[in-house]
């Protein structure tokens, strides 16, 4: 708030001199170009500083993007429905959602919901142990009961590795996280066995044939998970019932979303709660802290250099027209006046500067977003991706333009007020 | 997440599939008649336009060759997304267009046409899609049907390719050695020949 602040001041304040004192605008403007190597070093490091800005920014804001879309389509979705016990209880057969075929249809024919929906799906959790009697070999491991066909959006980023997706059709086919699979020693079109103890507590058991393996880049996800459609699993499990809903929506308004779907609940009294990706996203969370603080700590830094870059040239300047500054006062001009039309000089040097970084930092963002940037994989994570530098972001533009006028306006303002002090007698000590 | 060079031999096969298939009669499927006829546009209104046609098409009449084609198109369509760097979009697409081909080929089990379009999807992507495990079984159940010399041929390159892309490489060895009619074929896909037009896609476009 402070930022939008400052700019207004200053660009009212230049405004101003531009309407009312033109002569005075016009005069900073051309002393820009007495000392061109100067002006030219500090615009430089200016246009460094805001490049730096730009580039990082764009890529944060990309990284931001894709982690954020990754753990949406990792079967998280934008919105998730729960009981609203889900979170009381470590026993998640208690809280099911029973009604899972009717609410479904419900909220899908309700128009103020279904117009934003691009994906639902129900979701079972359950867990068991998973045996390849061939290879002798058991493993526990965590079912995720889904329905294949939103599953491809809302599993989107869960890599197949070998064979297929999980399919309508073929009811009785899994696929399971390459590090199960690993485990297991399991191959495609291999027949497994499951054992599960079911919603009424007694034991279920089926053989399953593996269809596909995936790999969602989450290695302790990909060493337990199995993918079972819906039905199948609800079958194994004894119940009609779902652990969560899962929404993916069309949009990236979920807060709109979701507070018409909480509307919904209360309208019909359902035992329901309604959590958005972010809160259960703990991992996203941290990432997003650490790299917005790496992202703070870099403008901290070029608006530091870009403060002494500025006092700098601006006390070299005063120094070498401390003539030119005292016969300004001995004919009359007041010390604010001289002050303005220093302090004029850095706002334009630091307008310059913007305008350049805003030029060279989106050539250079074209310029790297031909190939991308491969990137190694993040902690926990077993691949990388390819980082873009996101140039599409009005609040990368505002920072890239405002932080090197606002430091340069800043940093003007002491040599200028110096400049303004000048004895008139000085005038005589420089030959 | 699909990579850029991932789907380039998908769109060599589309191309080849309409270059030879161009003669079929499709007058009973006019959007796959289209397709042959005119290949999939490359503005990607107009090939978004074309494949939700398909879809409608295989909706209207139950034609496999319909959702067959409607899978080749969503696979065109995720590689146009990839182009762009849309990741999201190029996931989406490229999933929804295996979801169909292998629904395509579970729907009909028996037919070993649709399995054989599948396996010359399949052969010729790269190995890192995974889908070289799938064209294995579809290519041993192929070779259990009588088919021309031709044919069978076109079916043990494409086996051939498989071991090769699931790293199975002394068994392609021996493979090449049993079988005296393969040809190994590059890594793009080979252009569709006038046996495979009149056995497997004119008999499956006119429903037969």
């Amino acid at each position: 708030m402070w930022v939008e602040g400052a700019v207004s001041l200053i660009m009212a304040l230049v405004l101003y001199c531009l309407i009312f004192r033109f002569r005075d605008a016009t005069f900073s403007f051309v002393n820009l170009f007495r000392h061109r190597r100067r002006t030219l070093s500090t615009v430089l490091a200016i246009v460094s500083g805001g490049v730096a800005i730009f580039l990082y920014g764009g890529f944060i804001d990309y990284s931001f993007w894709i982690l954020k879309e990754q753990t949406i389509r990792t079967n998280i979705g934008h919105v998730q429905i729960y009981h609203q016990s889900y979170f009381d209880t470590a026993n998640k057969s208690k809280s099911l959602i029973k009604n899972y075929a009717s609410l479904k249809h419900d909220i899908l024919t309700d128009p103020t919901l279904a117009k934003d929906i691009s994906a639902l799906s129900g979701q079972l959790e359950f867990t068991g142990v998973i045996s390849q009697y061939e290879n002798e070999t058991s493993s526990y491991f965590s079912g995720l009961g889904i329905e294949p066909l939103p599953a491809i959006k809302l599993g989107a980023f869960d890599k197949i590795i070998s064979g297929s997706d999980l399919s309508r059709i073929k009811p009785e086919e899994v696929t399971l996280g390459s590090g199960l699979a690993g485990t297991l020693n399991a191959h495609y079109a291999d027949w497994l066995d499951v054992i599960v103890v079911n919603t009424a507590g007694g034991q279920g058991a089926i053989s399953l044939k593996l269809r596909g393996i995936f790999a969602s880049g989450i290695k302790d996800y990909d060493d337990v998970a199995m993918k079972i459609p819906l039905k199948t699993a609800q079958r194994i499990m004894g119940t009609d019932g779902v652990s969560k809903v899962l929404i993916l929506l069309n949009n990236d308004d979920v807060e709109p979303f979701m507070a018409r779907l909480k509307q919904y609940i209360a309208d019909n009294h359902l035992p329901l709660i309604v959590k958005d990706w972010k809160e259960t996203s703990l991992f996203y969370q941290q990432v997003e802290g650490m790299l917005s603080g790496i992202y703070f700590f870099i403008k901290l830094i070029v608006a530091i250099i870009v403060v002494f870059m500025i006092g700098n040239a601006m006390t070299m300047n005063i120094i070498e027209r401390t003539r030119e500054v005292t016969t300004l006062r001995a004919m009359g001009l007041k010390p604010w006046h001289v002050t303005r039309l220093f302090w004029l000089e850095g706002v334009f040097i630091g307008m310059i500067g913007a305008l350049g970084s805003l030029i060279a930092g989106y050539a250079f963002a074209a310029l790297i977003n031909i190939s991308g940037i491969a990137m190694p994989p993040s902690p926990g994570q077993s691949f990388g991706y390819t980082a873009f530098i996101k140039t599409t972001d009005p609040e990368l533009f505002w920072t890239t333009w405002v932080l090197p006028i606002i430091t340069a306006s800043l940093a003007s303002i002491l040599p200028a007020v110096r400049a303004s002090r000048l004895n008139i007698a000085d005038a005589f000590k420089f030959s | 997440m699909i990579q850029r060079s991932n789907l380039l031999p998908i769109i060599c096969l589309c191309l080849s599939v309409v270059t030879s298939a161009g003669a079929a009669n499709a007058s009973a499927l006019p959007a796959v008649d289209s397709v042959l006829q005119h290949d999939f546009p490359p503005q990607p209104a107009a090939l978004a336009r074309i494949t939700e046609s398909l879809f409608q098409e295989y909706t209207r009449t139950g034609n496999a060759a319909s959702l067959v084609f409607y899978s080749y198109g969503m696979l065109q369509q995720a590689n146009y997304f990839v182009s762009v760097n849309d990741v999201i979009h190029a996931a989406e697409y490229a999933r929804t267009g295996f979801f169909y081909l292998d629904e395509a080929v579970e729907g009909h089990e028996n037919d070993p046409r649709i399995r054989y379009l599948r396996a010359r999807m399949d052969a010729y992507l790269p190995a890192e899609l995974g889908r070289c495990v799938i064209t294995l079984a579809d290519t041993e159940r192929l070779l259990k049907t009588k088919w021309d010399r031709a044919i069978t041929a076109h079916i043990n390159a494409m086996r051939y390719k498989a071991l090769q892309n699931c790293h199975q490489d002394e068994q392609a060895r021996q493979f090449l050695a049993q079988s005296k009619t393969v040809k190994p074929a590059g890594d793009d896909s080979p252009a569709w020949r006038h046996e495979e037009v009149t056995n497997i896609i004119q008999p499956l476009v006119k429903g037969h």
